[in-house]
């Protein structure tokens, strides 16, 4: 990467591979569970030869590009960028207003801290293409007058943060004009990805979703309007800068899990049948858990169709979630799968909201009782929709709304199981719970 | 406009659940608006809480004041966002 290549350019990079954005051309295949294995880090050199270099634009134009393009936050709550970022500009104008030159500038944060034990995506990006992620975060400070921005990762996370310092280290040495980003850790839990989470983190206090009532955007890191940003959505943003054409090309980082976990980019218009397939999935699974741990279970003939793509998904009534694809196969029970899965949820939450606290372990034991049939798997059946009631919207973040996202469509996809299983405690299938990182059985 | 047809504002009654340790005074104090879940938690009335509907605010307040974890809040409801 020399002085002279990185010269701002308001041309489009012609380099960009159509279909593939992030480039991505094929799935990447890694274990089951554990860790990602290190990838290979695209350099400066080959990341200017792919994208070129960041588009020079005005103020204002890379947001109506990003609104434009649709493009919504992967990591997970898939809430519209431009929004996120008008609310972030009138915080800066009605802060200059009151406050004039003491007025409070912007923080971007980058949040690589994948929290979903199913998911690979943000380490996979964040490993192989560094340079796009630190694009998108320096683009995204420009366009909202940030002078902070921040990595946030998982502590022990070491492939991210060294793929990260390298490609920080790159962009100083050539002399590009942005904001050096500052590298944070949080605790390896479930929750320090969690937006109001990483903000506690970053102001000192414990790594722990916080109760707000005004929003990052008008007052986060130190009071300041902050945009938390997956790492995705930030490659996505330098996409948009040098495209402009995200809605038409949609897309994903899916993980798709398995025997092996599948990280794959999502094409154009691409369904899930597509990406099953191209993902090595050949046979059709039952139903998909889709988003994530607390995301909600669609039965396959619904979904198969659909593309994999955010904004479409959510006129179904679906959300793409964190991007963690699990196909259900017939060999396991979905009900047993569902019960694992809210054993494991009930165990991530951070302990603070009373109806989380009390609420998951009796859902997840509820869940339970429905296998075994009898009086008390009645009782559960009779209980359980007036459970989730109970516990839905009542916490400081949406972990519990996870929760009760995944049982109320687990009990709508496997009625028939559920019907089963409380005539006379059998299955329909297995009985046996599918494999899950993280996730015991 | 209200239903009660008062001028001022509605009110909205929040809880901070990280905050809130299910003492439970609350739902003792505002019957009306405020009811324990199974564990003792507050459930509060989803809907806005009239400026016309004394009784509602006076034991809402009352509730607010008396949490011993300054758990509960009276939020001003916005009309043109309601």
């Amino acid at each position: 990467m020399t002085t002279a290549s990185i010269a701002s350019s308001a041309g489009t990079a012609a380099a960009v591979h159509p279909t593939a954005l992030l480039g991505f051309d094929h799935p990447i295949e890694l274990p089951a569970h554990g860790p990602v294995p290190r990838g290979v880090a695209e350099d400066g050199v080959r990341h200017l030869a792919r994208y070129g270099p960041i588009p020079a634009l005005p103020r204002g134009r890379l947001t109506e590009l990003v609104h434009r393009s649709g493009l919504t936050g992967h990591g997970g709550a898939h809430f519209p960028v431009a929004r996120k970022w008008r609310a972030i500009q009138q915080a800066v104008t009605d802060s200059a207003t009151t406050a004039g030159p003491t007025a409070r500038r912007p923080v971007v944060v980058g949040n690589g801290a994948e929290s979903e034990p199913a998911s690979a995506k943000d380490a996979v990006l964040i490993q192989t293409r560094p340079h796009l992620v630190l694009d998108g975060l320096a683009l995204c400070a420009r366009e909202l007058g940030a002078d902070t921005t921040v990595l946030w990762l998982h502590e022990g996370d070491d492939a991210s943060l060294a793929a990260l310092h390298r490609a920080r280290v790159e962009r100083q040495a050539a002399g590009l004009a942005e904001p050096w980003p500052e590298i944070a850790v949080g605790p390896a839990r479930y929750l320090s990805g969690e937006s109001s989470a990483v903000l506690a983190g970053l102001s000192g206090a414990a790594t722990l979703p916080t109760f707000r009532t005004v929003p990052a955007a008008r007052s986060g890191f130190a009071g300041r309007p902050t945009a938390v940003h997956n790492v995705e959505t930030l490659a996505r943003v330098a996409l948009a800068a040098r495209t402009g054409l995200l809605r038409r090309a949609g897309g994903a980082l899916l993980t798709v899990t398995g025997t092996t976990r599948t990280v794959l980019e999502t094409t154009a218009g691409e369904t899930f049948a597509g990406a099953l397939t191209r993902a090595g999935r050949g046979t059709a699974p039952v139903a998909v858990l889709l988003g994530g741990y607390g995301g909600q279970w669609v039965a396959w003939p619904r979904l198969a169709e659909l593309p994999c793509d955010a904004p479409a998904l959510a006129r179904h009534g679906l959300s793409m979630g964190a991007g963690v694809v699990v196909p259900l196969g017939p060999e396991h029970c979905g009900l047993a799968t569902t019960a694992a899965l809210l054993g494991y949820l009930a165990g991530q939450g951070a302990g603070q909201c009373g109806p989380c606290v009390f609420g998951l372990p009796a859902l997840a034991s509820r869940t339970t009782d429905l296998l075994g049939g009898g009086r008390r798997s009645q009782a559960a059946d009779a209980d359980l929709a007036a459970l989730a009631g109970e516990i839905r919207g009542r916490g400081a973040c949406g972990h519990p709304d996870g929760a009760v996202s995944l049982v109320a469509s687990a009990l709508s996809v496997f009625a028939a199981d559920v019907a089963a299983h409380r005539a006379n405690g059998s299955c329909l299938h297995s009985g046996r719970p599918a494999e899950l990182p993280g996730v015991e059985r | 406009m209200s239903r009660h047809g008062a001028a001022g504002p509605d009110w909205r009654l929040v809880v901070d659940p990280v905050a809130c340790a299910g003492i439970g005074v609350c739902a003792h104090l505002a019957e009306r608006v405020i009811r324990p879940d199974r564990w003792g938690f507050p459930i509060v009335a989803a809907e806005p809480l009239a400026d016309g509907d004394r009784r509602a605010l006076r034991a809402a307040g009352a509730a607010v004041r008396a949490c011993p974890r300054r758990a509960l809040q009276l939020h001003r409801v916005d009309r043109d966002q309601n």
